[in-house]
């Protein structure tokens, strides 16, 4: 049957309706992707223009701070006796992460800016759905910035992130997965095994989590609930100062098929080398080995160590340049950069006008002018009085 | 020690040393003491300065009358005057290093005037800061333009330095832009134009960039009313050029305000080096604002002793360092703002001519030169 004149006519209006909207849509959509590709142009280079935008939105609100990531703190959770969880809105152009990466974050404590890694320890899906990401940062004694935040960190406050960062994420091949955690490095673990419970077609997972006392395990409650409501789950805490610390027998025994998974480690570095080692014993490929150090938590030396520190194996690593040289505990960085026949500038060789700024990303100096001692934290130098007192490195030469 | 070119008190080695490790000593507890007052200090003077910019630009813009446009080139002159001196120039000298801010890093800082952030931390940074009114080394001692002390021969055209003191004054962000150019060595022979390129063409960039935004953007966003724009920008890049310049010579070119000789400074001891920077700098007094306004170059001698640490700093230090200076007996130049300039105007006065007695000896020999007898 032929369609009426008069409904093909209508139907035609309508599909011209559909077209224009179509091409209005898709018009809309193309300015304003022309718009983003400007505003993200604009943003990508640094001058007096974009200083004075970004000063006048920080003003209005810090959240709007385009050259930095700014993050609301929402709520702080406490974990246990040495960990809490800060509960983290970050801005609008954070562009989200994986399950097992960590991002930077920046405070500001009595005028000095301090950057240190955490891993997130919620879901993308928890952040997809309400905007929010967690970290979960352990205490470490004398931890300038770990016990900063939790004494000057309240909901309402602002830090700085940066994007996520880091591979240690879960592989695209499901498999049997077995996770080793020791300490806060169930942060990141926590996050793929919340990401795992989700997904239907997991496979056996099984968690060995070392700790020292039972009191010190992090999200205690909410591993339980999981290997509770999800059968092919196994949560097993390992209590080092009862049961000792973990043996290769003692893994085979939690874990038969252990050479059959894919192993994920996270912890402190010596729980990393042992684990490392003990795995390869029980004949797990290398490559089924996926990790993430957290390295020594770093501490300030005192004038005592200090001796110790001018040992004459001491290495200044020049990163830019890849050269490496001997450090003597007498050359200043400037000397040592010139005898690597580098060419680093500088100006009074004096200590004065600063023209020798090294950027330091690694290791302890003395400044020879006035024996301050410089510590791990401060990053510019001036090598023309600075003196590596141990293994150094440096970024920019 | 006989280093100054006039003649002093003079230290004995031993006090010397003594002398240099109570200015250590000080400079090591004020180090020790940086923190959220020095944060928050910084931060609140850029606010200030960034409000005024913007208030100005807008009141140049938009200004109906000529108050209003005057009140726009004031607060542009207060904004561009606070960027030089209070910001730049001592985010520059390294003394906020230590906030781990990328905004606030000395090595990386670009300021508010043709002149070359990388070719002043090399001229300022280093050059003066080191050499500190060694004549002959010290090229900001009269900046090649200016006669101002008897060891430099007098000529017949520093008969009229007056007369380039003020151009040097009105156009001194060019001055400052241009000082890495060693014109003078050039002419010597010392160098070669061709060795200064590299300069030259970091000096055009940066100049053209700072031309075009104040003589050309500016005023285009102002469309009819761009020569009000321009007016205003070029008074208020003036107003800047006359304040600094007035300011940087009363840091070293007062009455007492001594110079040295090179071979005097050789191996120079942190005491001997310390004594040097008190001698060859001059302070004056007034009060915050007008401190703040100088950059607290006010407190040259604390400057120069301490190039490094936060400016704000200097007058709580200014007290201990004139106990330290009472003690050994050394005088701490100081004087009102309007006192040291006078002497500053003096000494220009008094070098535009020849050693006293003399003019009728060298006059007719210099003129001898020009003139074909
Ligand atoms: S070269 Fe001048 S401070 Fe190092």
């Amino acid at each position: 049957m032929k369609p009426s004149p008069k409904i093909f006519s209508s139907q035609r209006s309508f599909t011209k309706s559909i077209n224009n909207m179509y091409a209005a849509s898709s018009a809309i959509t193309f300015a304003t992707h022309y718009i983003n590709a400007l505003t993200q142009k604009f943003w990508q280079q640094e001058g007096t223009l974009q200083s004075y935008v970004e000063f006048m939105l920080c003003e209005f609100n810090p959240m709007l701070s385009r050259q930095r990531t700014a993050a609301e703190v929402i709520q702080v959770i406490t974990e246990t006796h040495q960990a809490e969880t800060y509960v983290l809105r970050p801005a609008s152009q954070w562009k989200g992460f994986q399950a097992g990466q960590y991002i930077n974050i920046e405070v500001e404590i009595n005028g000095c800016r301090y950057r240190r890694n955490y891993s997130v320890s919620s879901t993308p899906e928890e952040f997809e759905k309400t905007g929010i990401i967690r970290i979960t940062v352990k205490r470490v004694e004398e931890g300038l910035v770990s016990n900063y935040l939790r004494s000057a960190l309240d909901a309402g406050d602002i830090i700085h992130i940066s994007p996520a960062g880091g591979d240690f994420v879960l592989k695209d091949t499901p498999n049997k997965s077995l996770f080793l955690a020791a300490g806060s490095g169930i942060t990141p673990i926590l996050s793929m095994i919340e990401r795992l419970a989700l997904d239907p077609a997991r496979s056996e997972t099984t968690l060995i989590y070392s700790a020292h006392n039972p009191e010190d395990i992090i999200f205690s409650e909410r591993l339980s609930a999981l290997s509770e409501s999800i059968p092919d789950f196994k949560f097993i805490p390992h209590i080092t100062r009862s049961e000792g610390h973990l043996t290769t027998a003692a893994m085979k025994a939690y874990c038969a098929d252990i050479q059959d998974r894919s192993l994920y480690l996270c912890g402190p570095n010596g729980f990393m080398e042992s684990m490392n080692e003990h795995a390869v014993e029980l004949g797990v490929p290398k490559e089924a080995i996926k990790q993430e150090s957290f390295g020594a938590p770093s501490t300030n030396v005192t004038a005592l160590d200090l001796d110790t520190l001018t040992d004459l194996n001491s290495q200044t690593h020049f990163s830019k340049s890849g050269k490496k040289i001997q450090s003597d505990g007498e050359k200043t960085l400037l000397e040592l950069a010139e005898s690597a026949g580098l060419k680093p500038k500088y100006g009074c060789r004096n200590g004065i006008c600063h023209e020798c700024k090294c950027t330091k990303t690694k290791g302890q100096m003395l400044n020879k002018l006035t024996g301050e001692f410089i510590s791990e934290e401060q990053s510019q130098v001036q090598a023309c009085i600075a003196i590596p007192l141990g293994n150094v490195s440096i970024s920019n030469l | 020690m006989d280093m100054q070119t006039n003649k002093l008190k003079l230290l004995l080695p031993d006090e010397l040393d003594e002398f240099g490790k109570e200015l250590d000593q000080l400079r090591q507890e004020m180090i020790s003491d940086l923190g959220q007052k020095d944060a928050d200090h910084i931060r609140n003077i850029i606010r200030t300065q960034k409000y005024s910019e913007i208030a100005g630009r807008t009141l140049i813009h938009f200004s109906l009358n000529p108050i209003s446009w005057a009140a726009g080139v004031g607060l542009l002159s207060v904004a561009k005057i606070l960027e030089n001196m209070e910001i730049g120039h001592n985010v520059m000298h390294g003394q906020y290093d230590w906030m781990n801010d990328p905004d606030l890093q000395s090595q990386t800082y670009e300021w508010d005037t043709v002149c070359d952030s990388e070719s002043w931390r090399n001229t300022h940074n280093f050059e003066h800061h080191t050499y500190t009114n060694i004549l002959g080394k010290d090229r900001d001692y009269g900046y090649d333009v200016l006669r101002l002390s008897d060891e430099d021969p007098w000529k017949p055209r520093h008969l009229f330095q007056f007369i380039n003191y003020g151009i040097l004054s009105a156009f001194f962000e060019w001055g400052v832009g241009f000082h890495e150019l060693e014109i003078s060595r050039i002419k010597r022979g010392e160098i070669t134009f061709k060795d200064k390129i590299p300069f030259i063409k970091r000096f055009t960039k940066k100049a053209s960039k700072q031309a075009a935004k104040d003589y050309v953007l500016f005023p285009l966003l102002a469309g009819p009313f761009a020569p009000k724009v321009f007016v205003g920008n070029a008074i208020a890049n003036l107003n800047r050029n006359l304040w600094t310049s007035t300011i940087i010579f009363c840091g070293h070119f007062t009455e007492d305000a001594q110079t040295f000789r090179e071979e005097d400074c050789e191996n120079e001891t942190r005491g001997q080096w310390y004594y040097r920077q008190l001698l060859g700098s001059s302070n004056f007094t007034g009060n915050k604002w007008l401190h703040i306004m100088s950059g607290h170059l006010s407190y040259q001698i604390e400057h120069h002793m301490f190039p490094d640490i936060p400016a704000h700093r200097y007058p709580e230090m200014s007290s201990r360092v004139t106990k330290i200076c009472e003690k050994y007996g050394i005088p701490y130049n100081t004087g009102s703002f309007g006192s040291q300039y006078k002497t500053v105007l003096e000494r220009v006065a008094r070098y535009s001519l020849p050693p006293e007695g003399t003019l009728s000896r060298v006059l007719p020999k210099q003129l001898a030169k020009y003139l074909p007898i």
